[in-house]
This record gives C-alpha cells, structure tokens and sequence, in this order.
C-alpha cells in the first residue's frame, strides 16, 4: 500500500535500509519507498511500460546509486547524445549523503535530495532548455507501482519559468529556494505553497486516473479472457472489490421479458451462487436497485441506513453501511446492476463513481457477447436437434417404406425415381440399382404397353401439376407381359399447391384375381349343379299339375301343389343366394339409368296382383305419387327387385283384405319412397336385425310364409348400391304393420353427363 | 308343324323338354350333344334352335356360333335353356347369336308361351 505519510526520503532509506524506488515524470516523481517485505525482492521487477513512458523513472539503490533509469530521463534532463550514465551521476552522490544532489552541472542533470526534498512537495528544477519545471516526489509501494500506479503528464509544463542567467544554481543549496525572485522571499514562499497544493491535487487525480485506467485494463481483461461466463463476471467483480475497497459486490441482471433480476455473479457473500445464478429477492422496482435501473444513473451511498431508497432486507446476514453502484447499460438497453457495498460508512468516494459506471459499460459489453454467444450456441443446438429428428425420421419413413409389403415408387418433381423399395424390386422383377436416379421414362420403357397408363398420368401430373387437387388418384390394376396383375395406386404429393413428385404404391393381386375367379367358378358350378336337379323336379311337377301327363286326383293334386311350391322356395333361395354372394364379391354392376319410378311401381304392382290371385288373398294397393316426381338414378333391374321385395314382403305379411300403401316424395336431390302395411308389424327389438342373413324375426305368420330371410338384406345392399338409405318404423303392435322407406339419388342430367362417362370408363376398365 | 331341334345332355330333362314341346304341338328333333345338334341343325333345318350351353363334344355356344355362320342354318332362332345363370354366361349366349336365354328351372308353360312369340315373331320377319 501507498505509504502518504510525510517522511523524508533518506530517512527512510536509513530507517528502511533497503531500496528506494524514485520516479521522476516530467514534472512529477514518485520516491517509491518500500516495507520490510521487499526486502529480498530486489530489483524489483519494472513495470513494462516504463522504457516508453512519456515520464522519467528511475531506480535508486538504497546508498542513492541508480539502477535504471527509462530514456525519458534522458531527454528530459539534456542528457542525449552522451550515452549519459545516470549511474555515473549517482557516483556523485555520497553514500554517506542524507541527500541526492538535485542540479544542472555542467549542462547535465544532477539531483540533490536532501531532508528538505519531502513527500509531496514540488520544486523547480531547471531543465535542459533551462525551463523550470515543476517535480515532486513521492514515496511508492513497488508492487502498486508495477500494477496499478502510474503517472502522466500535466498542464504545468504549459506555464514555464525561465531561469534567470544570472542565478546559478552552484551557488545555491537547493533548487526550491532558488525558484522565484530572490529579492521577495516571501512572495516566493507563498507561490511555492500554491504550487505545492496545485501539484497535490493534480497527484490525487492522476492517482485516481491511474488506478481507474489500470483497473479497468485489468477489469477488460478479465472478461475478454473466456466463454465461461459467470465465472469471469465473478472474477471482474473480484478485481473490483479489491480496487475499490469494496467489501460484497455483485452484479444482477434483468432476466427476459421478466420484473425480476438475477444474481449473477457476487462476491463476499459467504455462499457461492448457483450455476445460473439466483433470483433477487427485490422487484426490478424496488430499493436502491429500482432507483439505479429508473434513473439509469450511478449513486454513492455514505450511509444506506439514512438513505430512504434502501430497503433492508429482513434475515439478512449482512449489514452494509456504504454503496456504490452503477446501471450497466449498453446502448438504450438495461441489462442489470453493478453494486458494491462496505460495511461501514463513507467508505467510497464520487471519484471512484466513474470507475464504478466504466466497469459496468465494460460488464454491459461482455453480458451482451454472452447473450450473443448463448444465442448462437443455442440456435446451433436447436439446429442441431432439428436435423437431428429430420434425419430419424426420414430414416424411419424410409424404413417403414423399404419394410412394407406392398412395391413402392417415388419420383419427385423432375420425374426421377428416388425411391424403389425391396417389395418393387420383387414384384416387378427389377433391381433397384436399373431405376434409382433414372426417369420415369426409362421407367416405362421396361413394360409394355399395359403399364403405360400408369406412366403416362405420372408424366400428365409432373407436367401440369397445377391442374390436380390432391384428392386425385390413379387407382387401377396392371398386368404385366409374365401374367401377374398389379393393383396401382398412384397419388401427386403436393404440399400448398406445390408439386414434390408422385408416388406409387403397388400390390401384385395375382393370387387375389385368381382366388376371385376359382370363386366365381365355384359360384357358377353351384349354381348350375342345383338347377340342374331342380329343373327337373320343377319341370315335371308343374307337368302333372298341368294335367298334361293325365287327370289327378284332389289331393294328389294338394300333395304336388306342396312339391311345387317348395320347388319354387328352393329356387328362389338359389337365385338369392347367388345374388347376395355376387353383390357381397362385388361383382354385380349397375347400369344406372333415367328411371320413371311410377312406370317400375305399375309393373311391379301387377305383377303381385297376379299373386293375389294365384295366392287367393285380397289386398288393395293404395299408390300416392305426386305428379311432379323427378326421375330417379337407378339401374331397372335391380329398382324392380327392390319393389318386389318390399312389396311383396308387405303383401304376404299382411292379412287378407288388408292395404297396403305406396307414397313417393321428392326432397332435395332425394326420392324417398314409404311403404306402409297394416300387417303383422316387426317388434322394436328385431328391427335392426331384419337387414340382417336369414333373419326372419319371430312372428307365426311371417314363419309360416315361403321366405328365405335373404330379401331385406339384397335390397338393403342394392340400395346402398344406389347411394341410398333404407330403415323401418313399426310399432311391433299386430295390426299397426310396419313402414319400409327408403331413398335413391334423383336423376340430374348436367352431372349424369360426367358420371356416365365415369362410369363407362370404369366398365372398360374391368 | 314348327319343328324344333333340342340339343340337351340330361336325359331327364331332354325327356321333360320334349314331352312339353310335343305338348305344344310342335314337331321334336331331340339330340343329347352338341356335335349331334349341329348334324342335325344342317340336316333338318329345324323352325327353332333350343339349346342347353354345357354338353359333350360341343357346348350350346358353339353349336350356335356354327349354326349363325352357315349360310344354309343362319336365319334359324336359336335359344338356349340353361342352368348356367351367370350374368357372363348369358351374355356370352347373346354373344353368339341367341335370340333368347332362358334360365332353368323354367315352367313349361312358360317356356312354351316364350317359344310361340319367338316363331310368332320370326314369321313376321320372313314375311310368312
């Protein structure tokens, strides 16, 4: 530490008996003197800056021998050009001298310190130009001096004082007597006075600019020293506490979009912060905190307990008396606090408020690059961790794609195959390494003409993009030249309006279309091995009760009626069944036409008449059609099997001389056709199963009656066939019979137009 | 006497068949394969044509392909009456040059009506 205390420079080196260390600036000298410690640290190690600094330093020896002097001492003193020895001029100097002989002989600089040349005084010496200049000495701790101390010049060279010639300085003792007019002692004691305080004050300025430049210095290099950054914050206020004099210091920031700050680095305190740092316990409004971030201003604080901007913190630990701190801003930005307190009172001075607000800018700076630095590193992660999942999952999407059993094919938006997976390679007998990276052209050009259709809409959509939704499909089977048969699927991949390729998904039905023609087989053997007999047992009976084959008796005749009529059940149980297995394989296509459902009612309605009779049983038959009845869209075949059944049901289910009634309407793009009986009804509880196979609910009548339970269920599909709807209502209760509805699409000729094509395209297709 | 040739394997049926025509005061011409039928066809140039679709030696179909390419055989009706109730198989009955195609089990009466409005018909047609 500095020694201020007004000892004389040889006492010291007597009483000390070590080293001295003298610093002479153009106008200001330090005489460094130092403590019991030094003792074995000589020499001391020069600060590096000395050689080039614009003032003089030299190095005393205890005994006043020169050990170094920088080149500034040199010039200063005229000694240039002589390859001057300052230890030479030390020579001089007596050992037994209490003093250093401070004068100008013979052109060259000499130096007498004596017991008048006291600490903190100034004195004018004379120098090469024989210009007074003003020099004071001061005493100064080396370690200070080689890390925080220095000097710089003054406004006081800008006021020479020339020498008289007539004065010359042999004649005098020393140099300070020697300043100002001889004659008017008193006037030059009063002038050597102001300047002695004027240069005093200047010291205590530089003092403190020294300490601000250096700490700063320091304070930069530590928080451009590395990335870990709450560690160099940490560091920074260290140097900080310490310059200051500082006794806790920490530094807060403002966390984001936040009314709390953050500790994020402190010093003093006796637990050390968390990685991240820990929330203050005070709103960004609040105490001595608030005020900083409000008035964007540094404060000094002598006594925070008479300052009413503090609030004491209940259970604090720690008793702080002084505070100084300072907002750290960078630009119109608020990052946060610098605060530094001491335990007792008026412990900081405004000069250090400077130092105090330089250090924050310089935190502000580095907080800044560490928001940036975490910014970039967190946005490098982010990406990171994007690529990362895009790569897992393009990885997976591709597995799952090489995994599936169906060929897939994808091209993108030049056409190229980009994907070819193991199933494609098996099923269409290619090695993926002929069609990867090769147009679809290429592609095409190993078929023949039948899976030209397929290429082609690729072609068609990679040209014209813009003219598909990406609803569209290509949906179609493909034989190859070796006789399998593929189902195609192909579809664009389009993402907002953008065309990225297309994609084709194939299966090889081969076995599927050979299963679905050994069914059909099956189907039409079964079929033609039971007419066969039937036609037979049906022929002949129906001979004999035509009384072609002689006259029969009453009840042989009653006996044959039974045959006949079962002959007839088993054959429409046939037929049926055949129907619903066709329908059910899908094999059954509707030619769908304009229908006059008024035409197909009277067709049908004579048709059951004649059961009426063959069947000895009255019912009237009751037809409300309204006489606007749009058309419907139906095939007339499958319209008609729908009526017979339905009306017949309502015929046998009904008892004599009952009514059956027949209503039509017209809502929307809908027909819906009742069809009431006032038969035996269907319990709400059978309702949703008499769609169903072989259902034929419970009731005696409906047993009793010839069915084969398949109607409901063929008329159910083919009106499903028809994108129509079917359901029933019935109370269950005898007597109140049962209402069939149903609907089907009205014929719409400015859309039949596109079906019918549609259709047909279809039907060429199969 | 309109005679009709009968072409059906199922002795039953054939029997059954040609009980019915004869019934209908039609002159019967039966024959039990194709190959027959065909024979028979050129030699008899029968007023009608009925027949079955799956017999021996030659099935129904091609019997009547043949029948509608001869010159000689070509203006006679061909019906077939037959088990096979397929929508293609009756299709493929058109296909060759049918006139009609009825399904077994038939009603002989309305076989009978179905084959008087076919001769009725084709009377017209050759100016009878």
């Amino acid at each position: 530490m500095i020694d201020l205390t007004p000892l004389s420079f040889s006492a010291v080196l007597l009483l000390s008996g070590l080293l001295g260390y003298v610093l002479v600036s153009q106008l200001i000298g330090f005489v460094a003197k130092s403590t019991r410690k030094e003792r074995n640290k000589f020499p001391p190690k020069i600060p590096i800056h000395l050689p080039n600094h614009s003032d003089a330093y030299f190095l005393v020896k205890p005994g006043g021998v020169i050990t170094y002097s920088n080149p500034t001492v040199r010039d200063m003193f005229g000694l240039n050009g002589e390859k001057p020895n300052l230890e030479v001029i030390a020579e001089d100097i007596q050992p037994n001298e209490s003093f250093f002989a401070l004068c100008t002989r013979e052109g060259k600089a000499r130096f007498n310190l004596g017991d008048r040349l006291l600490e903190g005084k100034s004195y004018a010496i004379p120098n090469n130009s024989n210009e007074a200049m003003l020099v004071s000495f001061r005493g100064l701790d080396l370690e200070d001096l080689g890390s925080a101390r220095t000097a710089s010049s003054t406004p006081h060279q800008s006021q020479p004082v020339r020498f008289k010639e007539s004065h010359s300085v042999e004649k005098d003792e020393s140099i300070g007597n020697n300043f100002g007019v001889k004659d008017n002692g008193h006037n030059s004691m009063v002038l050597t006075q102001e300047l002695e305080k004027r240069v005093q004050d200047r010291t205590q300025q530089l003092r403190l600019e020294h300490q601000r430049t250096e700490t700063l210095l320091r304070i930069m290099t530590e928080l451009s020293s590395s990335l870990d950054f709450e560690r160099i914050l940490h560091r920074t206020l260290e140097v900080l506490n310490e310059v200051i004099g500082a006794s806790h210091a920490t530094c807060m920031v403002l966390q984001p979009g936040n009314k709390k700050l953050r500790h994020l680095a402190t010093v003093g305190y006796s637990n050390p912060l968390p990685p991240g740092g820990m929330p203050s316990a005070l709103n960004i409004n609040q105490g001595l905190v608030g005020w900083i971030l409000s008035n964007r201003q540094s404060v000094l604080i002598d006594d925070v307990l008479e300052d009413n901007r503090w609030i004491q913190l209940p259970n604090s630990w720690y008793h702080h008396r002084s505070a100084i701190g300072a907002p750290i801003i960078i630009g119109d930005q608020l990052l946060g606090v610098l605060l530094l307190y001491y335990p007792e009172v008026r412990k900081f001075s405004e000069e250090q408020l400077d130092l105090i607000q330089a250090a924050a800018n310089q935190m502000a700076v580095a907080i800044k690059n560490a928001e940036l630095y975490h910014l970039t590193r967190d946005q490098k992660e982010e990406l990171r961790a994007l690529l990362n999942n895009q790569r897992v999952e393009t990885s997976r999407s591709r597995s799952i794609l090489e995994a599936i059993a169906d060929g897939v094919l994808v091209t993108d938006q030049h056409g190229e195959i980009t994907l070819f997976n193991q199933s494609a390679e098996r099923i269409l007998e290619l090695k993926r390494a002929e069609v990867i990276g090769r147009s679809i052209e290429h592609f095409s050009g190993l078929f023949s003409g039948v899976a030209q259709a397929w290429m082609d809409t690729i072609n068609t959509w990679m040209q014209g993009p813009q003219s598909f939704n990406p609803k569209n499909t290509f949906s179609e089977q493909v034989s190859l030249d070796n006789g399998n048969v593929l189902s195609v699927n192909l579809a664009p991949v389009m993402n907002n309006n953008e065309f990225y390729g297309t994609v084709s998904v194939f299966r090889d039905i081969t076995h599927l279309i050979e299963v679905d023609r050994l069914k059909s087989e099956f189907v039409a053997t079964v079929s033609h091995e039971l007419r066969t007999p039937m036609t037979s047992i049906k022929g002949y009976v129906d001979i004999m009760l035509m009384g072609v084959a002689g006259d029969l008796n009453e009840q042989q005749m009653r006996f044959l009626s039974v045959v006949q009529q079962n002959t007839e059940r088993l054959t429409i149980l046939v037929n049926d069944l055949l129907d619903l297995s066709r329908i059910e394989a899908g094999q059954v296509n509707l030619t769908f036409e304009p229908l006059d459902l008024r035409e197909l009612i009277d067709e049908v309605i004579e048709e059951i008449n004649r059961l009426t009779v063959v069947e000895n049983k009255t019912m009237r038959f009751n037809i409300e059609l309204p006489p606007d009845l749009p058309r419907i869209k139906g095939d007339p075949e499958r319209i008609r099997q729908i009526l017979i059944n339905l009306l017949g049901n309502a015929f046998h289910y009904t008892p004599s001389n009952g009514m059956v009634k027949l209503k039509a309407h017209h809502h929307g793009e809908e027909i819906q056709v009742d069809i009431k009986d006032d038969g035996v009804g269907i319990p709400p509880k059978e309702q949703e199963r008499i769609f169903d196979r072989f259902y034929r609910g419970e009731n005696h009548m409906v047993i009793a009656t010839a069915g084969t339970g398949l109607g409901l269920s063929i008329v159910a599909k083919l009106i499903n066939m028809h994108h129509g709807r079917i359901w029933v209502q019935s109370s269950g209760i005898e007597g109140e019979g049962s209402t069939f509805s149903f609907t089907l699409p009205v014929y719409d000729i400015s859309r039949q137009a596109i079906r019918m094509s549609k259709d047909y395209a279809e039907n060429i297709n199969r | 006497m309109p005679k009709i040739l009968i072409a059906e394997d199922e002795q039953d049926i054939l029997e059954l068949i040609t009980f019915t025509l004869q019934f209908g005061g039609y002159d019967v011409i039966p024959t039990s394969n194709g190959e027959d039928a065909l024979e028979m066809a050129r030699k008899e140039l029968p007023d009608l044509v009925l027949l079955d679709v799956r017999m021996p030696r030659m099935s129904g179909y091609e019997v009547c392909t043949h029948v509608k390419a001869d010159r000689d055989t070509h203006h006679i009706p061909v019906v077939f009456l037959s088990a096979k109730g397929q929508e293609a198989e009756i299709k493929t009955g058109f296909d060759t040059g049918a006139i009609d195609y009825i399904l077994k089990p038939f009603a002989p009466d309305h076989l009978l009506k179905r084959l008087e409005e076919i001769l009725a018909s084709e009377a017209v047609k050759s100016g009878f």
